[in-house]
């Protein structure tokens, strides 16, 4: 039977459709159409919903710095990546130069973000597969990250445009160098943590699951972690360094069994690099300027007439941000490519094919995909 | 961590940016901030008729209910006339009481 006909909601084919939506506990703001047979998914169809912010609109019409406020929203986990995308796409339009303590601090704020994102992942995956313990352990480690951001940045969750086109918009505060040092701590001591979970637990519940072969995962458009799990090593901070990823000494996790428990193992790996990280960057920060050219990107300046692709790896993949300009004070076109809506229509309906109803939850986890992504 | 509201402070760091306060009395009526504001929360409007001999001019009213606390208008200002306070508890059964300004201090 062809794929099409089975999504189509009829009450005279075989089997039942069920929807995967908020109402169930283990799924988030979005919903998959499932035809299960006998317990096994047959067909899927992911719904998206209604998410559609109309981020990349807005930006048509928008300055510089207020764009910079923006594009936190693309992303709510992972808001300082994205920051960055955009202040990269910027400065390579217009050739703005960033000091050098303001390139190690967005960094730092880059890879914690990573962590922090990685650690609300964990907690989200260990609650969909029953052990509320490791969610109940993974906010409070991540309470101590989203602490040290509202120090540094002044918000919790939205940094309000810290890495903005320049540089950052402010320094560390003053002790900031230790109170990053000490989160760094706290995020390690998470990984000793969470052990027993991931041993009694996560490993269990996702060994073997929603196989992704290294062909279909490029041929499916995968990219960060998915595709690491498939055995590839690919990762925009090595294959295409930004910054000054390029000076410092750190590992790609990649797993080859390609399944949810090898994404899972990824991620975990990818916050001790990230921690390694950080605290590389921490030794080699020195006092100087942070930003270039302090207010005067402020004001409405006209972005110079070109086209840029700046990317960067987010926390989910490969993040990055098509832009265009004419000249004038907004981009004439910015499209937004996030790594989450290849995992969501293509990767998650593969994976779900043949699937077990009961696996579902945990597979759409181990991909880790942000609803709010992948919608705009 | 957890406080019991209403009895405990809640404790906020130093940069922590709340609802957003005009001083009236320091405003140059520049307009900058209500130009920089992404959610157009800032609009400029005359003060009340009897203290317009002193204030002729046109300042910004600030709506919280718009505002995104990005804290732009803070940075912008040449003068420091507005700023983001430490003002964190919102929720009012009066969303008029939002929208604040501009009124000067000695009008209360």
């Amino acid at each position: 039977m062809p794929k099409s006909e089975l999504l189509q909601i009829s009450p005279d084919q075989e089997g039942n459709n069920y929807l995967f939506d908020p109402t169930h506990s283990g799924f988030p703001n979005f919903g998959v159409k499932l035809k299960v047979v006998n317990g096994t998914v047959l067909a899927s169809n992911p719904d998206i919903g209604y998410l559609h912010k109309g981020l990349e609109k807005l930006m048509e019409y928008r300055t510089v710095i207020q764009n910079a406020v923006l594009t936190d929203r693309i992303c709510m986990f992972d808001p300082y990546n994205w920051n960055l995308i955009h202040a990269e796409a910027i400065e390579q339009l217009s050739g703005i130069e960033v000091p050098e303590r303001g390139k190690y601090l967005r960094m730092v704020m880059a890879e914690l973000s990573r962590i922090q994102s990685h650690i609300l992942w964990f907690g989200v995956l260990s609650l969909s597969l029953g052990a509320e313990s490791g969610f109940q352990t993974a906010m409070t480690y991540r309470d101590f990250l989203l602490n040290l951001f509202e120090v540094v940045s002044g918000g919790r969750v939205y940094p309000a445009g810290y890495i903005c086109p320049g540089g950052v918009r402010w320094d560390l505060p003053v002790g900031g160098e230790a109170q990053v040092a000490i989160a760094i701590d706290q995020a390690e001591e998470f990984l000793q943590v969470i052990k027993p979970t991931i041993e009694q637990a996560v490993a269990p519940k996702t060994t073997g699951l929603g196989i992704l072969l290294k062909d279909n995962a490029i041929k499916l458009g995968a990219t960060g972690p998915v595709l690491r799990a498939s055995g590839i090593q690919s990762d925009v901070r090595k294959d295409d360094p930004y910054e000054l990823y390029d000076q410092l000494d750190f590992e790609i996790p990649v797993m080859q069994a390609g399944d949810a428990y090898a994404r899972c193992m990824v991620r975990i790996q990818e916050i001790a690099e990230s921690a390694k990280i950080c605290r590389q960057i921490v030794d080699k920060m020195t006092p100087g300027e942070v930003k270039n050219s302090p207010t005067s990107l402020n004001y409405p300046v006209n972005i110079p007439p070109g086209e840029v692709y700046a990317r960067c790896e987010t926390a989910r993949g490969e993040g990055a941000i098509y832009m265009k300009s004419n000249g004038g004070w907004a981009p004439y076109r910015s499209k937004i490519r996030g790594p989450d809506l290849q995992h969501m229509l293509p990767v998650l309906g593969h994976l779900l094919d043949g699937a077990k109803i009961d696996n579902v939850a945990a597979i759409y986890w181990s991909l880790d995909i942000c609803p709010t992504s992948v919608e705009r | 961590m957890n406080i019991r509201f209403e009895y405990e402070a809640i404790a906020l760091p130093e940069r922590y940016r709340g609802a957003p306060q005009l001083n009236l009395e320091q405003c140059i009526s520049c307009g900058l901030c209500v130009a920089i504001c992404p959610n157009k929360a800032l609009k400029r409007i005359l003060v009340d008729q009897e203290f317009q001999t002193n204030f002729p001019f046109t300042y910004p009213r600030v709506n919280v209910r718009k505002c995104c606390f990005c804290g732009l208008c803070q940075d912008i200002c040449p003068v420091g006339a507005i700023r983001m306070t430490k003002h964190v508890l919102l929720a009012t059964k009066e969303p008029a009481g939002l929208i604040t300004g501009p009124t000067p201090k000695y009008a209360d």
